[in-house]
């Protein structure tokens, strides 16, 4: 929605701006610096609302944090204790959300993965030939019904496959 | 602990930093494995038949990981199986294989004191990162681990290294001097990426003894393409003898490993050494190889062996047939 609102702010800038000129009259060289700024002026309102969903996940983190976390509120806590924990919940979990493994792909860096997930618990120097390391992401080995698990293989630093956890399953638990 | 990857030993391996890991937490994670196998073989020497089985633990390792940000450690504790030589116990005896602190620059170099591994050899240390079961060269003359400091530094496609250390052959006092026999070792090695798969290794050792100095100088190439994995590598070494001459050797191998799924590979290695020990003798033979690897999952394997041995040990000709059966589980 909020993108659909900076969309319609720019496209109001154009249509304001074609209005007030003779467009016969310019030369072609004023139009395309005219569009080049509000090429510009279009990918930083975009910048903004990337920013601003990124935030809106922190908070969401944050409040799920504090549910399952109540101490973590506990009176006489600072509002910067309870942001510091939620994004540090954010960089440790960001791999349980599934928009997180819509970058990974074939052919990406180590550091892109755990720009994208976060460092995984557990890793290991696999003994198959065709992966020397892999990332698991996972919670438990043997909550077999609700545990969440993912993993990514790679072969000299770069991702040559991965498994993205099954969030459906515990979306529609039995 | 060196790589398993040709390729990537000259990079990664060569620096002794570990990736894999068990996390306890932010600072503290583990890994290791343990090694097993059962192994036949059957001996011609000199027109004298033997031949011996064996099942048993190989080795088992536990490497604990300290992470402080720019500061980390690696303490690996190991026991290997000594085949009764020492003592007559096997696995009895745990020992540090590596313990050091690393100092980490940011710009790719790390500065490490402690003991650690040598960054020469194409083979690696450990089994889970060979090919194949057994080694290339029965006897060998590349140092193994030492005690001193190193700076290494690499890039994506280079890498150097260089370290002052208290022995590297293992043959004196090891004390970087004082009174009585003592000694003292520097190692240099460098390594380049030049593109299409294809890596140069170069890398030498020298070490001052009172009993006698000695040196190294081993160089290897690596080139990968595909499921395809070439390497070759020629290493030489001279160590001075107070009486008679001097003990020479050289060794060479070249192997070819093909990964034909994504969990099995086939290997197949010719390896040669010889080693004039001048008035002890002279031991020369061709090992030939033949390895099959199979990945039951990340963490467990199953590697089998079957190596012919052809060679002259002073002047008494000896041939051998071994094979072997390897499971490592890694953690």
């Amino acid at each position: 929605m909020l993108s659909k609102f900076y969309t319609l702010c720019a496209l109001a800038v154009v249509a304001s701006a074609f209005s007030s000129h003779d467009l016969a009259a310019e030369s072609d060289a004023a139009l395309e610096a005219r569009l080049a700024k509000l090429e510009a002026r279009v990918a930083e309102l975009e910048a903004r609302l990337a920013e601003t969903e990124q935030e809106t996940k922190e908070v969401k983190v944050l409040a799920s944090s504090s549910q399952s976390a109540p101490t973590q509120a506990a009176p006489g806590s600072s509002g910067f204790a309870a942001d510091i924990m939620a994004r540090s919940a954010w960089r440790n979990y960001r791999w349980t959300e599934p928009e997180q493994w819509d970058g990974i792909q074939k052919g990406i860096t180590i550091d892109r993965v755990v720009e994208l997930l976060g460092e995984p618990p557990r890793t290991v120097k696999s003994l198959k030939p065709r992966i020397d390391l892999v990332y698991y992401y996972e919670t438990s080995l043997k909550d077999t019904f609700n545990s969440v698990r993912g993993k990514v293989n790679f072969k000299d630093g770069i991702v040559v496959s991965a498994i993205r956890p099954d969030f459906e399953k515990l979306k529609s638990p039995k | 602990m060196k790589n398993k990857l040709a390729i990537a030993s000259a990079f990664v391996a060569a620096s002794s930093f570990s990736t894999a890991e068990i996390v306890i937490n932010d600072f503290l994670s583990f890994e290791g494995f343990i090694d097993m196998s059962y192994t036949h073989t059957d001996i011609e020497d000199g027109g004298v038949s033997s031949s011996d089985n064996s099942y048993q633990i190989d080795q088992v390792e536990v490497a604990l990981l300290f992470d402080f940000d720019v500061v980390t450690g690696q303490i690996d504790i190991d026991a290997e199986d000594d085949n009764g030589t020492n003592n007559g116990s096997d696995l009895e005896e745990l020992e540090i294989e590596q313990a050091f602190a690393a100092y980490h620059f940011g710009n790719g170099g790390v500065f490490i004191a402690g003991r650690f591994a040598s960054m020469l050899g194409f083979e690696a240390f450990e089994p889970t990162g060979l090919y194949q079961y057994s080694f290339a060269y029965d006897i060998g003359f590349l140092p193994g681990y030492s005690q001193g400091v190193k700076y290494s530094y690499e890039t994506d496609t280079t890498f150097f290294g260089i370290a002052l250390l208290d022995e590297a052959f293992d043959t004196d006092g090891n004390r970087f001097g004082g009174s009585g026999d003592s000694s003292y070792a520097i190692e240099v090695a460098g390594s380049i990426n030049v593109g299409n798969g294809l890596t140069w290794f170069l890398g030498g050792a020298y070490e001052d003894a009172d009993v006698g100095d000695a040196y190294a100088v081993n160089t290897y190439a690596t080139f990968e393409t595909g499921a395809w994995i070439f390497a070759a590598e020629v290493s030489f070494g001279e160590q001075e003898a107070l009486v008679g001459d001097d003990i020479e050797a050289i060794n060479a191998l070249i192997m070819a490993n093909f990964a034909y799924s994504d969990q099995a590979s086939v290997t197949g290695r010719i390896s040669y050494e010889d080693f004039d020990a001048g008035v002890g003798g002279e031991l020369d033979y061709f090992k030939y190889t033949l390895a099959h690897g199979y990945a039951f999952s990340d963490n467990l394997s199953m590697v089998t062996e079957v190596s012919f041995i052809d060679g002259e040990d002073t002047d008494v000709d000896f041939d051998g047939l071994a094979a072997a059966l390897e499971l490592i589980f890694a953690y």
